[in-house]
């Protein structure tokens, strides 16, 4: 992968905005329409804009015509260089459509964070969130529409006079003929652009709208269909739930909407509110939400099914608790729990003690099984008897809401299937396809390829031409989200609004855009009125249909400039959800085949990774960095073994990293086969296989492209649906070794100092329980005073869950370069905060923490000691400060370090090459040159803001008043920074706290960061 | 090789022929000088000279690209620079402690060897300075570590044991050259008077017009004497000071209070080995076996053995107290040395530096060249690998195993570490061809109590005057 | 004669006797300021212990120079790394005080060394006045294998045949009166 290697090269410089000629032309487009560019504006005219304020606003997204968009109401009123402007908008990076702010310095977007007025985020953002403002400046981006030859694949530049006119001719010869025009997009969370959607479609009779999702929730609504009468996702409350279990789903990884999950679910993990949910996790592989349970059932996906059947079994007719007619029961009779234990292997009494505990938390209960959790024969069923027991524990309507529920997947497999067949079958005359990629994410068996040859036209709207591109006659470059309009509704009744914070960097246009144009370019119905852009048709919309059933006070353009502002309207908000009736038929209606799993083969599970999700990123360096939380790896996917089973295979895995490398084998399903490493997984069922789907892409880019292997290849298509789990492989050693880019060299803490935990049951008895910090250590010293402010920290290893949104929003507050596979292979890796998971007890059901860790800006420094130069020292705040200047990079610090937080430029990474990247970076950080030493630096650059506005305003520094990155982002509140001389501080008080601890006390170094030990809610010590 | 020792009448050994006269010590010890070089000496000098070249394209590469063109990562931040820094530093040592701590002893037979082992000390420090100064990120900038007076009124952080080094070193190199240099004076003039034309000339300025006036030797004799009294705490501070570099971190393995001593022991050892390998070399090039005896060399290999023997009980105490200690982070440092991935240096270490050095026991290997050449270099190799087992070992498994790591070694590793033993023989093959490689007035001295001890001259005045 | 033509020679007049053996050098010398000659010196290819006395020269006061400057030195070292720790530039290094005066004694000890050292050989140079190419070589040999006794003309009450005299009756190889 020599071609990724070089990555490294283009992520940090300091953009020599003035200097860069692409930049300053960028800069310039910024204030233009692409009709316009006969007249470029001078650089004074620039300069003047930059100036004007609220002109520059205006003009900061200047269109044909204007359209105004305000800055978020925090921010400073009129902007000025060296201001900040912030936006409040929507996240597109997957449907959850998380609220987000938008920090731009100089019209360029700079920065992602959670809006914490967004009912749904609440203020975190996840790592794939945070990355997508690369997405933005990707220089593999299309630059202006192209055509594709579809022999090859060659794609040529065109322009869009060219583009529309093919488009609209081959759509109205589609329709004059009556032939078939299909629309196939992933969930749109967009009730406008679902609006235009229709109106677009309603121009061609007998057309249609596919709506396809790679990770797919179909099983889930298709059972909630069955179940409750109406196809819709639920809305699922954390926050209320005692005791949560989980079949094969993570929440708080990829399902659904991490975020808003992640936040509900740490509210419930905080032992000092004197009540703590119990968790637990069915599960063939170690997800993240894995990682955080209180118990974990280690089971086959094949056997999810009938477990989660043996718990109903239990509640309703072994020791009949639970309500369930005779229906009911005859669907559970052969699901007793002996047979069930038996053939799953689990311990016998397992399920009878499930059963009990959900039964004594009944009404506050949750159970939540993964759409793709079981294989796809059975997913429907695991879904039902998933709402089956909700409803029998009474959740149904308390911690599963269905009167509000989420809009965030509407995807249908049988859909996508059906589509497929219909093209084979040459029925589908023209396909316009929209931000999916079918080419890539189908299984290799459906044959999606093969189809689409027997369509006439094909266009696809897309940043890039990709695998579905490729098979299109054009390619309509789609804006990144950061430049377009768009509203969405997350969740009946919470709707939220994306603006642009930025004109498009390329001639591109947003997808409503397209379809406005092509629509009106075909002549008759309704769009062929429609004037103008996408942007007066939402405002438009948004008169006619959001303003009266606001039923707000002011006129209508108030209530859109505020409604810009906030960036969300919640109307309704957490109304009592009504429980719904459960239609036992939808049991009886269940054909389950429930097969066998030979014990021969293994059943192959292609799980969700957090950082590549379906890989629709794949070429954003960011993610491609981001180690996976649970095996530390990066760069690619792997096949995840057991110990068990890797001494079966008789494959080995070297520990340390960089030298860790894995024998090489074979997966194969038998439509297709992947040779790839093993990466040795504690945790996981002996009979399973684990690889990641999103990587193996071969047209996202330079930086993504043949990476790893493609998951969904290996995928299977059964019964109008696509499984991702429970495929039988078997796997064979090929002999060969391969490197793994793993971040972290040893998973165990080796019993020193590190990490502190203890029991639910034990903490209540003493706070302090686990702890073994004692107390303040001797000094030989007199210590240094520090009046006014002492900053520090505090990380609660029980809220922290490892989601990893911490390291890449420091990665883009703080300009850290990607250093690339080759490099992380040589253990260069320059993240400033990392996350290191830890296992504890059998390699065959480990327990988990996870731990950030990042400078602890020691009061006593070991690191300043032995620096020659004094390039890190202390300042009077506290903070062990690096001056990048002054450092002449001997690298004693860094061997000096207990935490090893400090990291080395090899090399020059500052040296980008690809000028588009350049406007990503802050230019309140300073970029590091080569051969000098950079760390964490509790955001200073933060800090002096807060100051800064504190005494513009003439007050004092509050607490809160001073967020780092990587506590912004924190969906779990897990991270909390502050002034520790402040008494009323949330800082101060967490370190008093009896949990709380220091990482290697006894070195006294006197850290600023307190960690709190972590408890777990179950009774016994690990075995 | 059979080279039979020259007795007095009561059969202790001479440390030279009584039968040369002064005359012979001038001509003999000259002669490499005054002639053209062999072709042995051609050989070794043109590989020593390619060396080194290979090794000025290495800095100017890594200056160019950066110091990551090394095998060194997160959390090895060391390795081959340091490694080979204390190593030439070791080496220096032995030179200042032949010339002063012998001659604060009286020990006559230093004479014929302390000149070489004094260039080597110099030639070695001028090595061992390279690392310091090339291992920095920025070695442009490297001239920070001195306090010098500057716009930024930042002065340096004397705390740092990496600015005690710049002091030490530098003190040691000037100290070094100081006492070289006086040494060389008389010798410059013996060379001057011998020799005509411009080469006269040279010569006369080395030797600043010394002319052996009696009122000058008067003051000279107690100014050598100083200065050989000012360099034998220094060369026991040097490497101290060397050793607080790991002594005064807090990384397990490093931070141990016998290194000093330790440190200080080693460094003798390497060096008397680095003198035995030279000399040997020396003396067959130049023909000086009978400057240069057996006797010298045996009394050499001696101090080997000690020396080796002191590093071996370094080796078991640091252990032993590792394990005594209960301190789980040390305990595991020492085992993962003697067991974990760079067991295999470990065990270099231990086998060259100890186990090597017991061959000495025995008079015959003591006295064979060929043994004490062999086991020279075995010791360097030894004591090169006693610094990378301290450093490497320490630095890849530390507090959190989430750092733990491995270090692989890049072609620029091994080209630094061959381009130094270049650059350091290029310098001492030099140095024995334009300098008097043995200092003729002091084997003078020696020479006249031979011939008496031997009888040759009548026992006269002189006794009583001495007595 | 003159090793550097371009400078021009200082006339040294006297009578040079030559041994090649310490020994009848000793003996002469325990002689000559019995004879009371005065500022005899002798040249002698490497120090004969007991000439000095012999000869009735001064102990070197050179060692003193040595004990002041290396004092100097250290006392110069410790108050510069306090005065820019502590007062010049006060900065908060590892929670360390501003005089870390464990921490401060390598440098002391180090600059110590440096200053004594370098001066112990600027005061033999001066001690000797050296670098000095005036005064005329006696003899080649006095580097090599020759001993020489020299007794420099004195005054108006100098009597040369006296010395010649006195140095025949020695064991001197040869004697040769010098008029540079």
């Amino acid at each position: 992968m020599s071609h990724v290697t070089d990555r490294p090269k283009h992520w940090t410089t300091l953009p020599d905005l003035a200097g860069a000629p692409e930049v300053e032309a960028l800069r310039q487009r910024e204030f233009l329409t692409p009709s316009e560019e006969a007249e470029h504006p001078s650089r004074r005219d620039f300069l003047k804009l930059v100036g004007a304020g609220a002109a520059f606003l205006a003009a900061g997204c200047a269109r044909k015509p204007v359209e105004k968009i305000i800055p978020y109401v925090k921010a400073p009123e009129e902007s000025s260089p060296g201001n900040a402007v912030w936006y409040a908008s929507t996240c597109e990076e997957c449907p959850a459509a998380c609220g987000i702010l938008i920090k731009t310095r100089e019209g360029r977007p700079i920065k992602l964070e959670g809006n914490a007025d967004h009912p749904v985020s609440r203020g975190g953002l996840c790592a794939r969130g945070q990355a997508s403002l690369l997405n933005l400046y990707d220089p593999d981006r299309l630059r202006g529409p192209v055509t594709v030859d579809r022999a090859t694949g060659k794609s040529q530049a065109s322009t869009w006079g060219a583009v529309d006119k093919r488009a609209s001719v081959a759509l109205k010869g589609a329709r004059d003929r009556g032939a078939k025009v299909v629309l196939l997009t992933g969930t749109l969370v967009s009730p406008t652009t679902q609006a235009l959607v229709g109106q677009f479609l309603a121009e061609y009779p007998g057309s249609e709208h596919v709506v396809y999702d790679a990770v797919s929730t179909d099983a889930l609504a298709k059972a909630q269909e069955l179940s409750y009468g109406a196809r819709a996702v639920p809305r699922y409350r954390f926050e209320k739930a005692d005791v949560l279990v989980t079949l094969g789903a993570d929440p708080l990884g990829t399902f659904l909407s991490p975020v808003e999950f992640a936040r509900d679910f740490a509210k419930r993990r905080r032992p000092e509110l004197g009540a703590m949910s119990r968790v637990i996790a069915i599960e063939p592989i170690l997800s993240l939400t894995g990682t955080n349970s209180d118990q974990r059932i280690i089971a086959r996906p094949e056997h999810l099914f009938p477990i989660a059947m043996a718990v109903a079994h239990e509640l309703i007719v072994r020791s009949p608790r639970a309500p369930g007619d005779a229906a009911v029961v005859a669907a559970l009779q052969p699901y007793p729990a002996v047979t069930v234990e038996s053939e799953a292997g689990l311990d016998p009494g397992t399920i009878a003690a499930l059963a009990d505990e959900l039964w004594l938390a009944r009404g506050k209960s949750l159970v939540l099984a993964g759409p793709q959790a079981a294989p796809a024969s059975q997913a429907v069923a695991l879904q039902v008897a998933a709402n089956l027991l909700n409803s029998a524990l009474g959740n149904e309507g308390v911690t599963v809401d269905g009167t509000t529920p989420s809009l965030q997947a509407a995807g249908s497999d049988e859909a996508m299937l059906a589509l497929v067949e219909r093209m084979r079958a040459g029925e589908v005359a023209a396909l316009v396809v929209a931000g999916v990629n079918p080419a890539y994410t189908l299984p290799a068996a459906v044959g999606f390829a093969d189809a689409s040859k027997r369509v006439p036209f094909i266009a696809s709207l897309a940043d890039r031409v990709d695998e579905t591109g490729r098979l299109a006659d054009l390619v309509a470059p789609t804006t990144h989200y950061l430049e377009s309009w768009n509203d969405h509704e997350p969740r009946r009744g919470v709707l939220s609004l994306t603006q642009p914070a930025i004109a498009p960097l390329y001639d591109v246009r947003s997808m409503q855009d397209t379809m406005i144009s092509w629509g009106r370019f075909t002549g008759k119905g309704p769009l062929a009125a429609t004037a103008g852009t996408y942007h007066e048709y939402l405002r438009e919309r948004w008169r006619t249909q959001v303003y009266p059933a606001a039923d707000a006070a002011a006129p209508f353009d108030l209530f859109w400039e505020g409604s810009l502002r906030t960036g969300v309207l919640a109307s309704g908000g957490d109304g009592a959800a009504s429980p719904r009736a459960f239609r036992s038929a939808s049991l009886a209606s269940l054909s389950v085949t429930a097969k066998r799993p030979d014990e021969g083969s293994v059943s192959l599970v292609l799980y969700t990774p957090v950082s590549m999700y379906d890989g629709r990123s794949a070429n954003n360096a960011w993610l491609q960095e981001l180690p996976d939380p649970v095996s530390k790896v990066c760069w690619e996917n792997y096949a995840a073994v057991s110990p068990a089973t890797a001494k079966r295979l008789n494959v080995t895995q070297s520990v340390d990293s960089p030298a860790m490398h894995g024998d090489v084998i074979t997966v194969d399903v038998g439509h297709a086969r992947v040779d790839l490493p093993v990466v040795i997984q504690p945790g996981l069922h002996d009979h399973v296989v684990a690889v990641a789907i999103g990587y193996g892409r071969t047209a996202v880019g330079r930086v993504g492209d043949k990476i790893g292997q493609n998951g969904f290849a290996l995928a299977e298509a059964t019964g109008g649906r696509v499984g991702l789990t429970g495929i039988p492989a078997r796997l064979t050693k090929t002999g060969r070794r391969a490197p793994l880019a793993s971040v972290q060299g040893h998973q165990y803490t080796e019993h020193r100092p590190i990490i502190f935990e203890t029991t639910f049951s034990e903490y209540q008895r003493d706070p302090a329980a686990g702890n073994e910090s004692n107390g303040h250590l001797p000094t030989m010293w007199t210590r240094h005073k520090y009046p006014g402010h002492k900053w520090g920290m505090t990380i609660d290893l029980n809220s922290c869950i490892g989601c990893a949104a911490c390291m890449i929003a420091c990665q883009a507050e703080n300009n850290i370069p990607v250093v690339g596979k080759s490099l992380v292979l040589r253990g260069r890796e320059m993240a400033w905060i990392r996350i290191d998971r830890y296992y504890s007890g059998e390699p065959e059901a480990p327990e988990v923490v996870h731990q950030a860790m990042l400078c602890q800006h020691c009061e006593n420094a070991p690191c300043e000691t032995v620096c020659p130069v004094l390039a890190t020292v202390h300042s009077s705040e506290g903070l062990n400060i690096q001056v990048y200047n002054r450092c002449v990079g001997t690298r004693y610090c860094s061997n000096n370090c207990p935490y090893k937080v400090r990291r080395f430029n090899w090399f020059d990474y500052s040296d980008v090459k690809e000028k588009s990247l350049r406007l990503v970076l802050n230019p309140d950080v300073t970029v590091r040159t080569k051969g000098v030493m950079e760390k964490c630096t509790f955001c200073i650059q933060r800090i002096r803001d807060g100051k800064e506005r504190a005494k513009a305003l003439g007050v004092p520094v509050k607490d809160g008043d001073i967020v780092t990155a990587c506590q912004q982002s924190c969906p779990t509140e897990a991270i909390i920074f502050g002034d520790m001389n402040d008494p009323n501080s949330r800082v101060a008080a967490k370190r008093k706290d009896a949990r709380g601890y220091h990482v290697l006390e006894d070195l006294n170094t006197q850290p600023s960061i307190t960690y709190q030990t972590k408890v777990r809610n179950r009774e016994e010590a690990p075995a | 090789m059979n080279e039979t020792a020259i007795v007095n009448v009561t059969g202790e050994p001479l440390l030279i022929n009584p039968n040369k006269t002064f005359a012979d010590v001038n001509a003999e010890v000259s002669a490499p000088i005054e002639r053209k070089p062999g072709r042995l000496w051609w050989v070794f000098f043109s590989i020593s000279l390619l060396l080194t070249l290979q090794f000025a394209a290495e800095i100017t590469y890594q200056i160019i690209k950066g110091v990551g063109i090394w095998g060194l990562n997160h959390p090895v931040g060391w390795a081959v620079d340091i490694t080979s820094f204390v190593f030439w530093i070791g080496i220096g040592h032995a030179g200042t402690l032949i010339s002063a701590i012998l001659h604060l002893f009286r020990q006559r037979w230093r004479t014929a060897i302390n000149r070489s082992a004094e260039a080597m000390t110099i030639f070695a420090v001028m090595t061992a300075g390279l690392f310091p100064l090339i291992h920095t990120g920025r070695p442009w900038f490297a001239y920070w570590l001195i306090p010098y007076p500057n716009w930024r009124y930042l002065w340096v952080n004397f705390r740092s044991p990496l600015v005690w080094d710049v002091f030490a070193v530098s003190t040691y190199l000037t100290i070094s050259l100081c006492f070289w240099y006086t040494g060389l004076i008389p010798d410059f003039a013996s060379l001057r008077d011998r020799s005509s034309g411009w080469k006269r000339g040279i010569y006369a300025v080395l030797s600043m017009g010394w002319r052996g006036s009696e009122r000058h030797w008067q003051h000279y004799e107690r100014a050598y004497m100083m200065l050989a009294g000012l360099s034998t705490p220094l060369v026991l501070s040097v490497h101290s000071i060397v050793s607080f570099d790991f002594a005064t971190s807090i990384l397990p393995g490093w931070h141990t209070t016998i290194f000093p001593p330790y440190f200080v022991a080693g460094a003798i050892f390497s060096g008397f080995a680095m003198v035995v390998t030279l000399l040997v070399i020396l003396r067959k090039v130049f023909k000086m076996e009978e400057y240069i005896t057996l006797h010298h060399l045996e009394n050499m290999n001696k101090i080997i053995l000690v020396t080796g023997m002191m590093v071996g009980y370094a080796y078991a105490t640091e252990f032993f107290i590792a394990l005594y200690s209960g301190n789980p982070f040390e305990r595991f440092v020492f085992l993962n040395r003697a067991g974990g991935p760079f067991a295999w240096s470990y065990w270099i270490m231990v086998s060259c530096n100890v186990l090597v050095p017991q061959v000495f026991w025995f008079k015959r290997f003591r006295r064979s060249l060929v043994v004490m050449f062999i086991v020279s270099i075995l010791v360097n190799v030894g004591m090169w690998f006693e610094r990378f087992t301290i450093i490497v070992t320490s630095l890849h498994r530390d507090f959190l195993p989430p750092n733990w790591s491995y270090y692989k070694p890049t072609i620029f590793d091994f080209s630094v570490i061959v381009g130094s033993f270049g650059f350091f023989f290029m310098w001492f093959l030099l140095f024995c061809r334009f300098f008097p490689t043995i200092s003729m007035a002091e084997v003078k001295q020696v020479l006249w109590n031979a011939k008496k001890t031997a009888g040759k001259v009548p026992a006269s005045a002189t006794e009583k005057i001495h007595a | 004669m003159l090793e550097l033509p371009f400078l021009k020679p200082k006339p040294v007049r006297g009578i040079l006797a030559l041994y090649d053996s310490p020994d009848d050098l000793l003996n002469a010398a325990a002689l000559v300021t019995e004879h009371g000659f005065r500022n005899v010196d002798a040249y002698t290819p490497y120090p004969v212990h007991g000439l000095s006395e012999a000869l009735g020269i001064k102990k070197s006061w050179v060692p003193w120079v040595t004990l002041v400057m290396g004092l100097t030195g250290a006392a110069l070292g410790l108050t510069f790394e306090i005065w820019t720790s502590a007062i010049d530039w006060p900065i908060n290094v590892g929670g360390k005080p501003m005089v870390s005066l464990p921490a401060f004694i390598p440098i002391t000890f180090e600059s110590g060394v440096l200053i004594g050292g370098t001066m112990t050989l600027a005061a033999l140079l001066l001690a000797c006045g050296l670098p000095n190419f005036q005064v005329p070589i006696l003899d080649r040999d006095l580097t090599n294998d020759r001993f020489g006794l020299f007794i420099p003309e004195t005054g108006p009450a100098w009597n040369e045949e006296r010395a010649i005299q006195f140095l025949r009756s020695t064991k001197a190889v040869d004697v040769r009166v010098i008029r540079g």
